[in-house]
């Protein structure tokens, strides 16, 4: 039964139409997943802004639009008529540019879609309801712990409401699509009630919120709405009606996140771990470090007091602070609503390998943009990063020389004041990174980390891909090759002698300092066999073995 | 009769140097457990660094009392024209309290000036020696004072420490808690302005550290008063007073050492130079 208003709408507020077309053709299929795409592009801001703290990725929307339109690219150029032929385009599409989770499972649907297409020429609303199964199927399968509340919820909520659509009534396409539609957005409202942290947060899942979008842009194209694409305003969640956004659960039903409480406790024959076994039994995230005169305090409990006076039975307490996180969880949602980019600069690094990255960020790097396995980032990627990093000045450390000038370009892109400082390998960005000094003016750290970027010499030790000559040196291919700043030094068929020959051959005889960051083929027993070696044929000299995790690179060095 | 000029121990001035301006230095003392000993007078840095990295417990170091304030104020009252006590920060020590004390104490019958410079080491050393200098030429009271509020803000003291955990340990480490933890190693730069602790910036080997004072040095120079100083390396110390005197020679550059107060913060292998431009 339909309910009707005096317009003619349904009581979802989608307007009614005639009979949509029994069969649509591939580039029906194309169009309709464009205009999707440009509906996504006009609500992508919306979607970032729902994601949760304190994983700020800020990007679900913008990965999914990244991924759509590596999807419609691939298939541009088709002018096949064949459904299948385009959706297997579009497929290929997808999983080329997915990029995050969140794209990468919207790749997977597409998939899915186009398995669910396959071998047919012209689909209609039962091929398209098959089509909706598998992609959920296919999205399942592609998460090794799938979590409920998410975009996995709602393909899969929408794959059941199509089948029901088909096998009860002859739905036409666009009838199809609007019970999918109808079924996506009760889904995402439901997705707080199934994950936590949504709720906590008061927001809807984004990715889910991602994938609606999606599918009300194909709705607006089976509806020949295309022209409200353009002209209706993106849905940003405080503009939808209130079943949109959870209100916040009351305090009764969750749990009390209490006070953050930090001290420092100074005494004498301190003993962290008693203090830490104590503790943790009043609390959570309880942190406990320190020695026998100083020990520093982190816990989150609803009893400050008590935490507090036990400190204080075992010395002098200091450096107290005591937060109400409800508070805090207040300053958040609010500072989500319209952040406010910090003073201080913001340094956004180009690198590969999860040991570096770690080291990068502990030296205090903003952001990361993961090289990845082709080391090279597109300029969108470095964008975003810059983007993302709150604050309005930024420094990009691109760490190698293919990646200048794409940084460069980046920075033509963003109304930021960013500046790239022209790293050419990791050793020049660790050493530029140790310089900066977030406190300081830009242009001053500039000139600090172009001096420190100078000072240190750079070792790389990779795999010769393809036989060939450097200068006088003749190279097989699978020798090793020991390239010092940039230029390839040695070549040999042995690991350990590249290694020992390059370092001797970058003057290590006047240096005080190596670093060595071991690469993701080396295992930290064989890295650490040969920084002794390197302690033993060079005494007097400081050799730091380092995990760098980096690809291609079986090590790479610093020399100082 | 001229102006007396008071200080603490911390200011480490060469003892030499005080005594011939006539300043007069309150020690601080220092703790090694339960033995207390008074910084220049019970203990000097060779036997405090020595210590300091043999012993098991780190030391510890407390002002002087109000008392031994009130006593110097006294013993100085009716042989001068005023006192002008200058201390260290109040924020890294309760020695400018004490003195504030020791002068209510005193009822004194001349006029006493106590001051928180701010400043620490021979940061607080050169404003001490400067102010020392005018009070010797017969400068009043009222000049010394203004004397010496302008000269504040025009020091400067940066030191290059081989580590942080000293600093850490002994709960002066301020902003630069942010370096701890580090993966890499690396060699610290501090300066010490308004009572706090600064990270300026992380190199990666002590030459670099020290290449890093004398680019600080030229930055700064030419200067009213110089200094340089160490906690246990003497000869690079010299080897950079030897430098200075070979671009300043007809200035007086001062070689100083990291007295136990200080040294407990910065540790052995520490160098830094100071100027009061």
């Amino acid at each position: 039964m339909k309910d009707t208003d005096r317009s003619g709408r349904k009581s979802t507020g989608l307007p009614v139409r005639e009979k949509s077309k029994p069969a649509y053709s591939g580039q029906e299929l194309k169009e309709m997943f464009s205009v999707a795409t440009r509906w996504l592009e006009r609500n992508a801001p919306a979607v970032n802004a729902l994601n949760v703290f304190p994983v700020p990725d800020g990007d679900t929307g913008t990965n999914m639009l990244l991924t759509m339109r590596s999807t419609m690219q691939e298939a541009a150029s088709l002018l096949d008529n064949n459904a299948s032929v385009i959706a297997r385009a579009m497929s290929r599409g997808a999983l080329m540019g997915a990029r995050g989770n969140s794209g990468v499972i919207l790749s997977q649907i597409v998939r899915g879609l186009a398995e669910g297409l396959e071998g047919v020429s012209s689909f209609g609303p039962v091929e398209m309801a098959l089509a909706f199964e598998k992609a959920s199927s296919l999205a399942y399968k592609a998460m090794s712990k799938p979590t409920e509340g998410t975009m996995l919820t709602v393909i899969k909520d929408v794959a059941a409401a199509a089948k029901k659509t088909v096998s009860s009534n002859s739905a036409d396409m666009a009838g199809l699509m609007e019970a999918v539609v109808q079924e996506a957005r009760n889904s995402v409202q439901r997705t707080p009630e199934l994950l936590d942290i949504l709720k906590e947060a008061g927001v809807v899942d984004a990715g889910g919120q991602g994938l609606c979008v999606i599918l009300e842009g194909i709705l607006f194209y089976l509806h020949g709405d295309i022209e409200k694409v353009q002209m209706l305003e993106p849905q940003s969640p405080a503009m939808l009606p209130p079943a949109f956004m959870v209100a916040r659960s009351q305090k009764s039903d969750k749990k009390v996140y209490g006070y953050c409480t930090e001290f420092i406790i100074r005494g004498v024959e301190l003993n962290p771990d008693w203090v830490r076994r104590t503790i943790e039994a009043k609390g959570d995230s309880v942190m406990v470090v320190g020695d026998e005169t100083t020990i520093k305090v982190h816990i989150h409990t609803p009893q400050p007091g008590a935490v507090l006076e036990f400190g204080a039975t075992w010395g002098s307490l200091h450096d107290l602070k005591i937060q109400n996180m409800d508070d805090q969880h207040e300053d958040f949602l609010q500072m989500r609503k319209s952040p406010v980019p910090a003073p201080c600069t913001a340094v956004v690094s180009v690198v590969a390998g999860k040991g570096l990255e770690n080291i990068f960020n502990n030296l205090g790097n903003t952001a990361v943009v993961p090289g990845g396995q082709s080391m090279n980032p597109s300029t969108q990627e470095i964008l975003q990063a810059i983007e993302l990093v709150p604050s309005d000045k930024v420094i990009v450390l691109p760490n190698n020389k293919n990646v200048i000038l794409t940084a460069q370009q980046a920075v033509g892109l963003s109304s930021k004041r960013v500046h790239v400082l022209p790293t050419r390998s990791i050793p020049q960005g660790v050493s530029a990174l140790l310089a900066f000094n977030c406190e300081r003016e830009l242009e001053a750290n500039l000139s600090e980390m172009t001096e420190a970027l100078e000072r240190v010499k750079s070792i790389e030790i990779t795999k010769a891909v393809r036989a060939s000559k450097a200068g006088k040196l003749s190279i097989k291919k699978g020798d090793f090759l020991g390239i010092i700043d940039g230029k390839i030094t040695v070549a040999c068929d042995n690991l350990w002698r590249t290694v020992t020959g390059t370092i001797v051959a970058a003057n290590v005889d006047k240096a005080e300092i190596i670093t060595l960051y071991y690469g993701a083929d080396i295992k930290e027993e064989e890295a650490q066999s040969l920084g002794k070696a390197l302690r033993d044929e060079h005494p007097g000299l400081q050799v730091e073995v380092v995990e760098g995790s980096q690809p291609y690179y079986s090590y790479i060095a610093s020399v100082e | 009769m001229t102006v007396s000029i008071v200080t603490d121990s911390t200011s480490d001035i060469p003892e030499e140097v005080s005594r011939e301006l006539g300043i007069h230095v309150v020690p601080l003392n220092v703790h090694f457990g339960l033995e207390a000993y008074r910084d220049g007078v019970d203990m000097h840095a060779d036997e405090f660094y020595r210590r300091l990295t043999t012993d098991d417990v780190l030391p510890k170091t407390s002002a002087p009392s109000p008392e031994t304030f009130k006593e110097a104020y006294r013993n100085l009252d009716g042989k001068t024209d005023g006192v002008v006590s200058i201390h260290i920060a109040s924020k890294m020590s309760a020695t400018y309290n004490a003195a504030c004390q020791g002068k209510q104490d005193a009822n004194a019958k001349c006029r006493i000036e106590v001051i928180d410079s701010g400043l620490v080491s021979i940061g607080l050393g050169l404003l001490v020696i400067v102010v020392a200098k005018a009070a010797r030429t017969g400068a009043s009271i009222d000049e010394i004072l203004k004397l010496t509020h302008e000269s504040i803000d025009r020091v400067t003291l940066v030191g290059a420490l081989d580590t942080l955990i000293y600093l850490q340990k002994g709960g002066r480490i301020g902003k630069a808690q942010a370096w701890i933890g580090s993966i890499l190693s690396f060699k610290p730069l501090i300066s010490f302005k308004k009572g706090e602790t600064i990270p300026l910036e992380r190199v990666r080997t002590h030459s670099k550290a020290v290449d890093k004072l004398y680019e600080i040095l030229k930055e700064n120079l030419p200067a009213r008063e110089v200094a340089v100083i160490y906690s246990t390396e003497a000869e690079e110390a010299e080897k950079m007073v030897g430098y200075l005197k070979g671009l300043y020679p007809e200035k007086h550059i001062y070689l100083s050492r990291f007295g136990p107060v200080l040294g407990t913060y910065v540790g052995p292998r520490s160098l830094g130079v100071s100027v009061l431009k």
